[in-house]
């Protein structure tokens, strides 16, 4: 197994992306990192040889996590400041 | 997407201590990677040896489904656990349907993707016996053909029986859980296959997973029970059908 410049690369967007994910304090925002990093994190399951998991993980913890999430952010939306905000750049 | 609305992330608001953990799980993980020796060999060789007899190809597929078939079995009840707890929400809201523009473009993307989806899905259940792919993945785009119904307020879920709806949900845990009473009857232990019938019994373990797994990821999405109406009736369950 050689390690390229690439996977590097990969790795360090991993843990840059999941600190944004915990850090953003913007649920929309947060939910659609979290996609970008189910995204990423398939194409590291493809880098160790586990093509396996990077369909589930593309497919499962990246498509539908991401739609469950944003469906469950539309059906809080108003109850919480950001959720108004979050109706309201939707009418826009 | 551009937002210039929103607020900036204040600094004041990060978890530090997340991220101290977090970097060190990083560490830790560089480090049994990178380094031999430090993790074990794992059970490659011991699969590798007894895969002749799984009856599949794929070291996954056989694992899954043949020597950790336990593992999958406990998976499907936690998936159809998961339906029951949204289900018990008596007071989750459904989507409401979206703007009729919306509707048009959905529409359109729909006719092109669905049949592209589940042609992917078959394909992918089928591989599962000899490469990458298998129930779950198959099941993941089965499930994310019917978001895509969904998203577009189309009622699939609310037209079909529910009396089909709980037994397609039902059928992979149930059908699982068949196969591995029949071996105890026939005197051998819970979940083991014959090897003359083995590769039978997997690719149907495998679709019909792939079909409840589909079923339980879109009904999740769904939220509510389909046919449950919220409003002045709340609190009271809803009409049985059939019975």
């Amino acid at each position: 197994m050689v390690v390229t410049a690439f996977d590097m690369l990969l790795c360090l967007t991993l843990v840059w992306l999941a600190w944004y994910v915990l850090a953003s304090r913007d649920p929309f925002r947060a939910v659609v990192l979290f996609i970008s990093f189910g995204m990423l994190m398939a194409l590291g399951w493809v880098r160790l040889r586990a093509p396996d998991l990077a369909l589930a993980e593309a497919a499962i913890g990246s498509g539908l996590t991401g739609a469950l999430f944003l469906s469950a952010l539309r059906k809080i939306a108003g109850t919480t400041k950001e959720g108004r905000r979050l109706e309201r750049d939707e009418e826009i | 997407m551009v937002n210039p609305g929103r607020k900036r992330l204040s600094p004041a608001h990060r978890p530090w201590p997340l991220l101290v953990l977090l970097l060190l799980f990083f560490v830790a993980l560089v480090w049994v990677y990178l380094v031999p020796g430090s993790a074990p060999g794992g059970l490659a060789r011991q699969v590798d040896a007894s895969l002749a007899a799984s009856g599949v190809r794929s070291r996954v597929t056989a694992v899954l489904l043949n020597f950790r078939g336990y593992d999958t079995l406990l998976e499907c009840f936690i998936l159809l656990l998961g339906v029951m707890v949204v289900w018990s929400q008596r007071s989750a809201v459904t989507t409401e349907p979206r703007q009729p523009a919306a509707g048009a473009i959905l529409a359109s993307l729909e006719r092109l993707l669905l049949p592209l989806m589940i042609l992917v899905a078959g394909y992918l259940l089928w591989a599962g016996s000899s490469q990458a792919g298998g129930a779950f993945q198959a099941g993941a785009i089965l499930g994310g053909a019917g978001v895509l119904l969904l998203l577009d307020s189309s009622p699939f879920l609310g037209i079909l029986p529910r009396k089909a709806l709980v037994w397609g949900i039902t059928l992979a845990p149930l059908f699982f859980l068949a196969v591995g009473v029949a071996a105890l009857t026939l005197g051998r232990p819970f979940l083991t296959y014959r090897f003359q019938e083995a590769s039978l019994v997997i690719v149907a373990l495998e679709v019909a997973a792939a079909f409840s797994i589909g079923l339980c990821l879109a009904t999740l999405f769904a939220g509510r029970l389909p046919g449950y109406q919220v409003g002045p009736s709340q609190g009271k369950p809803p009409a049985k059908r059939g019975e």
